[in-house]
């Protein structure tokens, strides 16, 4: 299978399009290969974007700035191929292949002109700070992370339909400016005994970035380390 | 005149049936109990293998995970697909943490080793004063999956409520729901795909990252409790609705005739940890930190307050004026 392939499965995958089977054997791929590793990331921040995700708190600006940098200079012969398929220049015998490449190339110059939108207005006066910016802002809000109005009194829990879009909250912190003082000790401590019943949030913060866990940490010695070895 | 608004009262019956057939059927608590049960007897023994995407809030993250249970030991590695290549790996009571973008690897004792995906244990007859289960009687389709939806609505708003999608074929959850009483979702878990192996291979519980150069650093087990002073006690009177003192032999001050430092609190479903520490005592590496007032971290709330020259903090997976009531039936004895 061709590189453009394996790439328009993984796109297909993030689009909930590949059937369950073909989507473990593209998983399985994509987790072993280096470059399809990268195109998951890719369309990640893609779909980051459409959805209109915090991407500051999940990715830090210059990261981003650097990632898309990095992204167009190693990937010339896409961005090439989108700017044929918009110039509707290159003709082909191959129309398959050719639209595939250049819906791919679309796709990423359109990310990078969203991703770009996002660096822009977050450089533009009078804007909010760049941990509060959202692509929401420039990309139009979808119904799945669209949120509904807090009701007055409680209502019965949503009996769901799998085709009805969840709204989707997330409780208030009142406290945003307490947010660095560690609270990761409870946490870790309250999960040693009690059961969650779903259990996200510590590892969801801390690899996000969002905790420090090495702050109370202390290097190992150099015997500990090798005997891990 | 009048066939139109026949046509009317015809197309708006049509949709009306439309949105009631396009709905699961909810059966009563029995099946949804039997459900559960089943559920958290694949997860309690099943091998997996799966990627999943998980949604807090907006926030939205897409992990690999692999779970192995062999002779009642746990070994389960998470791996991020965010391109920072950061893992994290449980094996037993040891957690170890791999940040590659930072070159640091990170240890951690842990006590209970119950996996990321955890079963929803605690589902009786009793539960039902507090949450109504409910289950679809068809099951229905979930990213290729097929699953009966069993739901766990709470009855106030001094609980979230729950969601389970389970496999008909493995009784695996493929999409789980936190739910706050407005219907809102708070979190959720949803496999785009999952294997159920029969063996785990070894080496897929191993870390991708190349160490070398790596800062390895300890943490020790976190929580270590403090000496308080104070006896305090958990008011019955002033706790939620619902929430009892619940004992826990594993927790070093329960069978100590010294002053509790440490109450677990819950509903059956719900799950309250309260620490109770000498204010005035100062901070120590490895040391609770001080949280003050109301702190939310993802779908854990935390609420902090001094009594009686002690720190009371209570952690849970519960809204926030849950452990603000929590914190204030905790009083001197």
């Amino acid at each position: 299978m061709s590189e453009q392939e394996q790439i328009s499965q993984l796109s297909a995958l993030f689009d909930g399009e590949l059937p369950r089977d073909q989507a473990e054997l593209v998983i399985r791929r994509a987790l072993k290969d280096p470059a399809l590793r990268a195109a998951w990331s890719r369309y990640s921040l893609i779909g980051a974007c459409v959805r209109g995700e915090p991407l500051a708190a999940a990715l830090p600006q210059v990261d981003l700035a650097a990632r898309v940098r990095t992204r167009l200079a190693s990937e010339p012969e896409l961005s090439a191929a989108g700017k044929a398929d918009a110039d509707n220049a290159a003709a082909s015998a191959n129309r398959t292949s050719l639209w595939r490449r250049g819906a791919l190339g679309g796709a990423i110059a359109a990310s990078v002109a969203l991703v770009s939108l996002v660096i822009v207005k977050s450089m533009m006066p009078g804007t909010g700070a760049p941990a509060e910016l959202t692509a929401q802002q420039v990309a139009p809000q979808p119904a799945a992370v669209a949120t509904v109005p807090p009701q007055a009194t409680p209502a019965p829990l949503l009996v769901a339909r799998e085709s009805a879009p969840p709204s989707y909250t997330t409780p208030v912190d009142d406290s945003p400016g307490r947010r660095s003082a560690p609270l990761f000790n409870y946490v870790a401590a309250h999960n040693d005994v009690a059961v969650s019943a779903v259990r996200l949030a510590p590892l969801s913060s801390v690899m996000g970035g969002g905790f420090d866990l090495t702050q109370d940490a202390v290097e190992m010695s150099a015997a500990e380390v090798g005997a891990r070895r | 005149m009048a066939v139109t608004a026949g046509a009317k009262m015809v197309r708006l019956g049509a949709a009306c049936l439309l949105a009631v057939l396009s709905w699961p059927v909810l059966a009563g608590s029995t099946d949804a109990r039997a459900l559960i049960g089943r559920m958290n007897e694949a997860l309690a023994r099943r091998n997996y293998d799966g990627v999943f995407v998980q949604q807090i809030g907006t926030r939205r993250e897409t992990w690999r995970i692999i779970h192995r249970m062999r002779d009642g030991r746990m070994t389960e590695r998470l791996i991020s697909t965010d391109g920072s290549g950061r893992e994290f790996v449980r094996d037993g009571s040891e957690a170890v943490w791999y940040f590659p973008d930072r070159k640091v690897v990170l240890v951690e004792q842990r006590g209970r080793a119950s996996g990321y995906i955890t079963a929803l244990y605690g589902v009786d007859a009793d539960t039902e004063k507090f949450y109504q289960l409910r289950s679809s009687e068809q099951p229905v389709r979930v990213r290729g999956f097929m699953a009966r939806l069993v739901t766990v609505e709470p009855r106030d708003a001094l609980r979230y409520g729950y969601r389970y999608w389970i496999d008909e074929k493995t009784s695996m959850p493929v999409r789980t729901q936190l739910v706050a009483a407005s219907g809102e979702v708070i979190a959720e878990i949803s496999f785009i795909s999952m294997a159920l192996p029969d063996m785990v291979d070894e080496d897929l519980l191993k870390p991708d990252a190349d160490t070398t150069g790596f800062r390895w650093m300890r943490r020790d087990k976190p929580g270590a409790p403090s000496s308080v002073r104070t006896a305090f006690v958990a008011r019955q009177d002033l706790l939620p609705p619902g929430f009892r003192v619940k004992s826990f032999p594993n927790l070093p001050a329960a069978a100590d005739p010294a002053p509790r430092t440490r109450f677990i609190i819950s509903d059956g479903l719900a799950w309250v940890s309260v620490f109770i520490e000498d204010a005035s005592a100062g901070e120590r590496p490895g040391a609770m930190r001080r949280a003050e007032g109301l702190v939310q971290m993802g779908t854990t709330a935390a609420y902090s307050l001094t009594a009686a020259g002690h720190r009371i903090t209570v952690v849970g997976d519960v809204p926030a004026d849950t452990v603000r009531s929590i914190a204030a039936a905790i009083q001197p004895e």
